[in-house]
């Protein structure tokens, strides 16, 4: 038996980030930062408006489009939580009013937590300790952006992504899970937590009361490329599937080019190769969730299709899967 | 591939980079409207052309663009 996961909600805030705008604060050409990029449009939460907020719209409106569902497991994946405790997913059972026999989970992962949390849900299925899991995902990375980094804010994007997940009668899903920590700091939020605590200097300078997003991105692009090709081979080998029996390829939308250089390294044709990076940016933890919504939406994506998703990122983690959509 | 051929097929990656503007001992970060995306540029190059994954550190500690062939050269396998 593998897993289900058909049913798919968004939410977006309201407010977008243009290139016409970037331009024009930072005095360059829109031309520039798509070529960079690949990305037009990104979203941005409001100032009072947290990823538990996103995600609760979102499955707010996943439930009602799905009365009845008995949830046995809400699992939250972000690296954008309320409090370091309780657990946000606590806080969304509530919320949501599920019941108080739902288990709850946070999942604190950024790029690969679609595919981690893809994983735990398998495992919560197949042991039998749930029969429908709700998957939230949501980050809210573009308040730890400080406000000169051009490469950043033409990067990042917030969404939330709520989705149900249960068995199917498709075969049992292979995962491909893996960490590099000695890459940690190539992408973390610093002034964050504990290890590296906010001083005054830090507030002064920065104004970023949840951390600075602090990003080596030549490192993370070579981790990318080191990492996303083996990846994928030992997926294809894990599950027994061919390469071309794989009908959608649904990566990270980490950015434009590192997405095409990927997409050339592994000589996938561009017509299995989904992204929407250019209208949503990349949403963190939401992106393959959400590239997965807009490829059912704009039909690209179809029932019975084979899709294989893989994240990588911040950790450095990776993770892929096959899903039989 | 033979330095000339390197320096040739690495131009042809920079848009609008005239014909004979990358020498091998051009200083690549000199090189008109120089930025972090054009290293990218760089490590993808290579990757796709050599199946060698550059990282930031390995850049570096190159200065010109004989420099990068050298290391391509050896980093590639005996």
């Amino acid at each position: 038996m593998g897993l289900s996961l058909d049913k798919l909600s968004i939410h977006l805030p309201s407010q977008v980030l243009t290139n016409e705008m970037l331009a024009k604060e930072f005095k360059t050409d829109t031309a520039d930062i798509f070529k960079r990029t690949g990305i037009e449009t990104r979203y941005l939460s409001a100032k009072n408006e947290t990823a538990s907020d996103l995600a609760y719209q979102a499955a707010k409106k996943l439930l009602s489009e799905n009365p009845g569902k008995k949830i046995d497991f809400l699992i939250f994946c972000s690296d954008c939580f309320d409090y370091i405790a309780p657990a946000t997913s606590c806080i969304l059972q509530d919320r949501l009013s599920l019941p108080q026999n739902t288990g709850c989970i946070d999942l604190p992962y950024g790029c690969s937590g679609f595919v981690y949390g893809l994983g735990i849900a398998n495992g919560l299925l197949h042991s039998g300790m749930a029969e429908t899991i709700l998957f939230l995902t949501c980050d809210t990375s573009t308040k730890t952006l400080h406000p000169e980094n051009l490469e950043q804010r033409s990067l990042f994007s917030d969404a939330a992504v709520a989705m149900l997940i249960t068995k199917n009668n498709s075969p049992i899903n292979s995962f491909v899970f893996g960490s590099d920590g000695s890459g940690a700091l190539d992408l973390y939020i610093e002034g964050s937590a504990f290890r590296k605590p906010q001083d005054d200097n830090f507030k002064r300078e920065t104004g970023l009361p949840y951390g600075q997003m602090v990003m080596n991105g030549t490192n993370v692009f070579s981790f990318a490329l080191r990492t996303v090709p083996p990846m994928i081979n030992d997926t294809l080998k894990k599950s027994g599937i061919a390469f071309d029996e794989i009908d959608l390829f649904v990566f990270h939308q980490a950015n434009g080019f590192l997405l095409e250089t990927l997409r050339k390294k592994m000589n996938i044709p561009k017509e299995k190769f989904y992204t929407n990076l250019k209208d949503y940016g990349n949403t963190v933890a939401s992106s393959i969730p959400l590239a997965l919504y807009t490829a059912e939406q704009e039909k690209v994506l179809k029932k019975g299709m084979k899709v294989l998703v893989a994240g990588f990122g911040v950790g450095n983690s990776w993770g892929a899967t096959i899903i039989n959509y | 591939m033979l330095l000339e051929e390197f320096i040739s097929k690495l131009e042809g990656e920079f848009d609008d980079m005239p014909k004979g503007t990358l020498q091998p001992d051009t200083d690549y970060r000199s090189i008109k409207g120089w930025s972090s995306m054009h290293a990218l540029i760089i490590i993808a190059f290579v990757d796709i052309n050599f199946n060698i994954t550059l990282n930031g550190s390995d850049l570096k500690a190159t200065k010109t663009v004989s420099d990068l062939y050298n290391l391509v050269q050896q980093k590639r396998p005996a």
